[in-house]
């Protein structure tokens, strides 16, 4: 469509540029970006289906195989265990999969236009800069934290199986972080540090580095010390035991009179039990000895029944640090100088 | 209408000044020259008239009033900043589809027929293309959005001759079809001397001249004579510079035109505009700039 | 000073219906204000007899497009033409010349010529050299001038005395 030019402004004012064309702008600016999340989680995403294919169907073996515990259904469950050690490499790889996308989306946003001056074209054009930089941020969080939501989705049903299985907990910290919205909430908050850092850095790569380097800190200092405290922790004696695994995050013992012991200790008086308690096979020989003794293990844990309530509290406390860092990034780009 | 209003205009930059106490009336329909050494605060005002920076000291107005970088203020004025920056990355046609869909006015038609003319080809990216087509697609962008004032900024520093002479001729086509006001900066008088109408000349941040060219040409004369009576005529005259060589001296003074005569035993000729400018370079504490009945009105008037 | 009688490309016959028939350069080391070498290539033109009545001149745009200068360089020099009566605007057509300068007929020419060969002769014998033919020739010019009361013309190039020079920085404003 071409249009005609008008020589006189409108009165009032000229209205403002509508968002589908910034809409547009954004695409063709970041399409190479955008394709680059889409294969790197298309990519994965195709694997993680293929894979839980399988998995699924070996569990489906596993669950039907009777009676659960003889030799003949340890060795149906082959299979579905050395899937079981292929997918803890799978959660490895997807740690860092949020920062990369958030990153290496929102970072160069704004660092590249500052860095190669094409800033004085943008902010000078008749949309003015602010509505650019809304548009952009925008329309790119949504794109980038949909697409980290969904590839969520599909590992939830992909490592389903594991945790019928009693596998693992739903609280361990590197599983916890890759589902419900926890995943996308965590690719949000590494575009919105992306994005502050590009505008108050200026260059792309620098940039990077520092968002990737803050992203990480924040999400060790999270999974290892602040995402425990989100309820208070619930005290048992002994082991909470392996029926429903609960994120354990602290075991110690006490001794006759009351006080914490040291493991050094424990080892002590273990090493003075009589050898049939030392070579048992039974697990809870060691235990009930040490009991006998006046020993008592306590564990701290988080109980699996509060994963939801714990993803919306992470959940929800990232998602406000990324809309605060992106209300940030419109508010340097409104006074940032020539 | 002035096209840029400054009073007491500065701008500071963690403890420099790059341009102090800047007081302008620039009126519309003419093709500016900024001018001035590096470092003499162009860019600054530039960037300051366009909204991409803003003042530490004083105001800037455009366009009649206008708050720079507001939507009016945007709406209808079109910048080249220095190197004209593009996306490199996209193609000719794609920056045409971009800047229409950030701007309200776009004439596609026009755009087109300029890149047939100049032979850019659409499709190329544009970092494929040579500098002077860089520059001239940049000139397209801005001239498509029908605005109505243009801004320059040293459009001509990387280009080489042939460039500058098609890119100039760009220019003032699109003056003569469109009546667009025009202000461009350059550290080289030389390329603006054929084309500007009104003269602002920058030095060490500070306003030093500015005024309409047959104006402040009409208005200053260079004398020739000995070179011991300089010191007489420069008090009854007033000297801008003496240059002397010898027994000879050149005296660049201000007079009120061609019918005052010379004083007896000097011979007066008209002055140059390369000339003038390098004159008041040299003498710092020199100033050539309208009176302030003229900052009202649009007549620039004859410098005090 | 040369003339092309070449079409001028620039604008092209478009919507004119009439290609312009001179196409204008620029001297830029020749200290003549930029305007007058344009009236006086016109001049120049209609004298040799490459520019008749009625033929158009190059459109501001088209003129600006080639030699890229100011468009109110060209508006000045087209008001200065049709002060002398050499061209005139047609509204929404362009400019058209209109007459040519007053100019003697061919055999008074010839004479003319021959005489100032014969000046130029005894100037060369008396040990003058061409600049100094030159502006013998341009302080005589200008007593003739001031005589007769008139303001002076277009200084003719090569020109190079101070005095002199003020005539060409003189304009119709």
């Amino acid at each position: 469509m071409t249009a005609v030019a008008t020589p006189a402004p409108p009165v009032g004012g000229p209205r403002p540029v509508p968002w589908a064309k910034l809409a547009w702008v954004t695409w063709r600016q970041h399409r190479v970006a955008l394709a680059g999340v889409a294969v790197l989680l298309g990519g994965l995403g195709l694997y993680l289906l293929i894979m839980g294919v399988r998995i699924h169907g070996a569990y489906l073996a596993v669950a039907s195989c009777h009676p659960a515990g003889s030799a003949a259904c340890e060795v149906t469950g082959r299979p579905f265990s050395s899937y079981y050690h292929t997918a803890q490499d799978m959660t490895a790889i997807l740690q860092v999969i949020p920062v990369l996308v958030g990153v290496f989306v929102g970072a160069p946003l704004l660092a590249r236009e500052l860095e190669t001056g094409t800033f004085r074209f943008a902010w000078t054009q008749g949309c003015g800069r602010l509505r650019w930089a809304v548009a952009k941020l925008v329309l790119l969080a949504i794109a980038v934290t949909a697409a980290a939501g969904a590839f969520s989705l599909l590992f939830s049903w992909y490592y389903q199986p594991f945790f019928a299985e009693r596998f693992d907990g739903v609280l361990a910290p590197q599983l916890f972080a890759l589902r419900g919205v926890d995943f996308a909430a965590w690719t949000l908050a590494a575009f919105a540090i992306g994005a502050v850092a590009g505008v108050l850095i200026k260059r792309t790569v620098p940039a990077i580095v520092a968002s990737l380097a803050i992203w990480t800190g924040l999400a060790l200092a999270t999974a290892l010390f602040l995402r425990k405290h989100y309820q208070a922790s619930l005290l048992t004696r002994g082991s909470p035991g392996y029926s429903n695994p609960p994120w354990v995050f602290g075991q110690w013992y006490t001794g006759p009179n009351g006080a914490p012991v040291g493991q050094q200790t424990i080892r002590n008086v273990v090493a003075h039990a009589p050898e049939s308690v030392q070579n048992s096979t039974n697990p809870n020989a060691v235990t009930a000895y040490l009991t006998a003794h006046h020993y008592t293990q306590w564990s701290t844990y988080q109980p699996e029944s509060r994963f939801w309530h714990f993803q919306f509290i992470e959940g929800g406390w990232l998602l406000v640090l990324s809309l605060a860092l992106l209300a940030a990034t419109i508010w340097l780009v409104r006074r940032r100088a020539a | 209408m002035n096209v840029i209003e400054a009073a007491g205009l500065g701008k500071r930059y963690r403890r420099s000044w790059a341009l102090r106490d800047a007081s302008l009336a620039v009126p519309a329909g003419h093709v500016v020259a900024l001018v001035g050494p590096n470092g003499a605060g162009k860019t600054t005002l530039l960037h300051l008239a366009v909204g991409l920076t803003a003042p530490t000291a004083g105001r800037v107005t455009v366009l009649g009033g206008v708050v720079p970088g507001t939507p009016a203020a945007l709406d209808q004025i079109a910048f080249v900043a220095q190197d004209a920056p593009l996306y490199r990355n996209l193609s000719v046609a794609d920056m045409l589809h971009l800047t229409r869909n950030l701007n309200r006015r776009w004439d596609q038609r026009r755009a087109e027929a300029r890149l047939a003319e100049l032979a850019i080809p659409l499709r190329r990216k544009v970092g494929r293309l040579s500098g002077g087509q860089q520059a001239q697609l940049a000139l397209t962008l801005a001239l498509a959005r029908r605005p109505a004032l243009l801004v320059l900024d040293e459009p001509l520093s990387s280009l080489d001759p042939l460039a500058r002479h098609d890119f100039m001729a760009s220019v003032m086509a699109a003056v003569a079809e469109d009546g667009v006001s025009v202000v461009l900066s350059s550290h080289v008088l030389a390329d603006l001397e054929r084309v500007a109408d009104y003269l602002i000349l920058l030095s060490a941040g500070q306003v030093q001249v500015a005024g309409e060219v047959d104006d402040l040409l009409a208005g200053h004369r260079m004398l020739a004579g000995p070179a011991e009576a300089a010191g007489d005529v420069a008090e009854r005259l007033a000297v801008v510079h003496v240059h002397r060589a010898g027994a000879l001296a050149h005296l660049l003074v201000r007079s009120n035109g061609a019918a005052e005569p010379a004083p007896s035993g000097w011979e007066s000729s008209p002055v140059g505009l390369e000339e003038l400018v390098l004159a008041y370079l040299r003498e710092p504490g020199a100033a050539a700039l309208p009176g302030p009945s003229a900052r009202a009105t649009q007549d620039s008037g004859v410098p005090a | 000073m040369t003339i092309d009688k070449r079409i001028d490309s620039a604008g092209g016959p478009g919507e004119r219906g009439q290609d312009a028939a001179i196409a204008f350069r620029l001297d830029h080391a020749s200290g003549v204000p930029t305007y007058l070498q344009l009236v006086q290539q016109v001049e120049h033109a209609l004298r040799l007899g490459y520019l008749g009545k009625g033929d158009r001149l190059p459109t501001v745009k088209e003129v600006v497009s080639s030699l890229a200068i100011n468009p109110n360089t060209v508006l000045k020099a087209y008001r200065e033409l049709e002060h002398r009566g050499l061209a005139a605007g047609r509204p929404g057509q362009g400019t058209f010349v209109r007459g040519a300068p007053a100019t003697a007929g061919l055999a008074e020419l010839t004479t003319l010529r021959k005489s100032l060969l014969a000046w130029l002769r005894s100037a060369d014998a008396a040990g003058l050299d061409e600049a100094g033919m030159v502006a013998l020739f341009t302080s005589a010019l200008r007593d003739f001038h001031d005589r007769r009361g008139e303001a002076p013309g277009p200084v003719p190039r090569g020109d190079a005395g101070p005095g002199t020079a003020a005539e060409g920085a003189e304009g119709v404003a």
